[in-house]
């Protein structure tokens, strides 16, 4: 807990730092291309365009969606733009002290802020795409409701477990330079595990259970609860509790981490 | 009375080197030796008063940066105490924040994020760091576009501007040709001069740049400090130890080796 509390103090003294690190990852990445900021959103909408295709065209099993009270295309872009910032932190989470290994052993930087840093950069992009789907939403003819008020909600739970991920996959991949890679070959697999293109509750009861303890499954769900089908996160308990003990086992997990491992990274890197 | 601001007891500093990754990690976690292990510094007691201006000499990986790096919290010992007093101000590589796409104009905003100046604070320091970076006409322009040496003027013009009270500098002339280098020395010399309470801890390779600035001096040897002195001794012990050569100090010594090239 004392390590909980270290970190949180070190982010809140230095959050200007923070801040800027964050909008610079960003900026970085896009420096020196004519559309810039720009492909950070082109790619995922090309991404929903394809499986919308593919899906509807080709596959035509859009009707496959039980309780939708928007079309399909919107259930499918409303889940992708909740799990594009997921899948994008599974991989740079992990490698936010190795691709920042100058900030952690060359200067006097303060290094807890780094995956705080990278979380927060990729959820700018979010925030552009979740912009985009709400224009999607108004062009669609969804209008907003009382329901949409839990995405902020959903959003928080889901930064917040993209800093715990950080933080624990980023210093085990120091390390353990085969963690990287392995997660790597997992991020193939997330998106076919997750309940992305397909909808949960046509799954068997015990199918269903296995999906309980997936954190990138609840959350595609709530922000597709939030828009589509109007629940709020209470009315589903059990899938909030396995949420929470996930995220608290994750975040005990990094802590230790943390406690163990963040003084030997200066070390290695 | 003078006060103590950085106290080092018996601090030894270790790597571990191990052949594959899951012995670091298990080796880490649960403790299993490695399967090498290099020494970089070995009970090494110091206290250095405020306002002491302190070189360090030694060869290379005798334990410089690593003891530099101690001090300024960079690095973890693995045995010992350290205790420092202060703000610090490290300038340990100047690269460090600095991106090549960017122009000059956003890396001083780049490199102060790094030392930890704000925005607000840099921007009025913007015009006094182009002109001393010699970068008016590249301001705009991406750090790459401009002449090799900038960066380093650059980085170092910006963490002068850092409010500390202990400044660690690790051959921050490193990069560029000597006319820079020594710009940057007197740059340097000149800050030190103004802040006359700063402590300072530094290691240069230019023993004639370490006597201007300092009064006293630690050779490390194998990660053993051999000699702790007066800096004109310490210089001497180097000179007996033929670690570093120094460049004759006339008017003509840019045109003489480099000295750093010799030992880096």
């Amino acid at each position: 807990m004392r390590t909980l509390i270290k970190l949180i103090k070190e982010n809140i003294t230095h959050r200007d730092q923070m801040w800027t690190l964050a909008k610079s990852i960003q900026k970085v990445k896009f420096k020196g291309s004519d559309a810039g900021f720009l492909w950070a959103i082109l790619k995922p909408t090309m991404y929903i365009c394809v499986f919308y295709f593919a899906i509807t065209i080709g596959f035509k099993s859009s009707k496959s969606i039980d309780g939708l009270i928007c079309p399909y295309f919107i259930w499918l872009t409303i889940g992708m733009v909740a799990f594009f910032y997921m899948r994008d932190m599974i991989l740079n989470g992990a490698s936010c002290f190795r691709k920042n290994a100058n900030y952690v052993s060359k200067a006097k930087y303060p290094v807890g802020t780094l995956p705080i840093s990278v979380s927060l950069s990729y959820l700018l992009i979010h925030f552009v795409m979740l912009g985009l789907g709400f224009v999607i939403c108004f062009l669609f003819g969804v209008a907003p409701s009382i329901y949409w008020i839990q995405i902020p909600f959903y959003t928080l739970l889901m930064f917040i477990m993209a800093c715990f991920w950080s933080i624990g996959t980023g210093l085990i991949s120091v390390m353990y330079k085969d963690f990287y890679n392995f997660l790597q070959l997992v991020n193939q697999a997330v998106f076919w595990l997750s309940a992305i293109l397909f909808d949960l509750h046509r799954l068997s009861p015990s199918a269903q259970k296995v999906f309980l303890f997936n954190p990138i499954s609840y959350i595609v769900e709530g922000y597709r609860n939030a828009v589509c089908r109007h629940i709020w996160f209470f009315e589903e308990p059990l899938k909030f509790g396995c949420f929470m003990i996930v995220l608290v086992v994750m975040a005990a997990v990094a802590i230790l981490m943390y406690k163990k491992l963040i003084k030997r990274i200066p070390d290695v890197l | 009375m003078s006060e103590t601001v950085i106290k080092l007891s018996k601090v030894t500093k270790r790597y571990n080197i191990y052949r594959k990754n899951i012995q670091r990690i298990t080796g880490i976690l649960f403790g299993k030796e490695p399967t090498e292990v290099k020494q970089a510094l070995t009970d090494v007691t110091l206290r250095i008063e405020k306002g002491e201006r302190v070189a360090v000499f030694g060869k290379m990986d005798d334990g410089r940066t690593t003891l530099l790096s101690i001090i300024a919290g960079i690095y973890y010992p693995t045995n010992g105490k350290v205790q420092v007093k202060g703000k610090i101000n490290a300038m340990m590589v100047s690269k460090i924040g600095l991106v090549d796409e960017f122009t000059c104009r956003e890396n001083i905003y780049m490199k102060a994020n790094v030392v930890g100046i704000p925005k607000k604070e840099i921007s009025q320091y913007e015009d006094e760091i182009i002109q001393f970076a010699e970068m008016e006409d590249y301001a705009d322009l991406p750090l790459k576009r401009a002449p090799k040496g900038t960066a380093t003027l650059l980085a170092l013009a910006v963490h002068l501007k850092a409010k500390a009270d202990i400044l660690i500098a690790d051959e921050v002339s490193g990069g560029g040709g000597n006319r820079r280098k020594e710009k940057c020395e007197n740059k340097i010399a000149e800050y030190l001069k103004e802040n006359e309470d700063m402590t300072a801890v530094m290691v240069s390779t230019r023993p004639a740049f370490a006597r201007k600035v300092c009064t006293r001096g630690i050779v490390l040897q194998e990660g053993r400090i051999i000699y702790d002195g007066d800096i004109k001794s310490a210089v001497m012990v180097l000179r007996g130890e033929n670690l570093v050569e120094e460049p004759a100090e006339t008017e003509g010594s840019e045109e003489n080796g480099d000295i750093e090239e010799e030992n880096v």
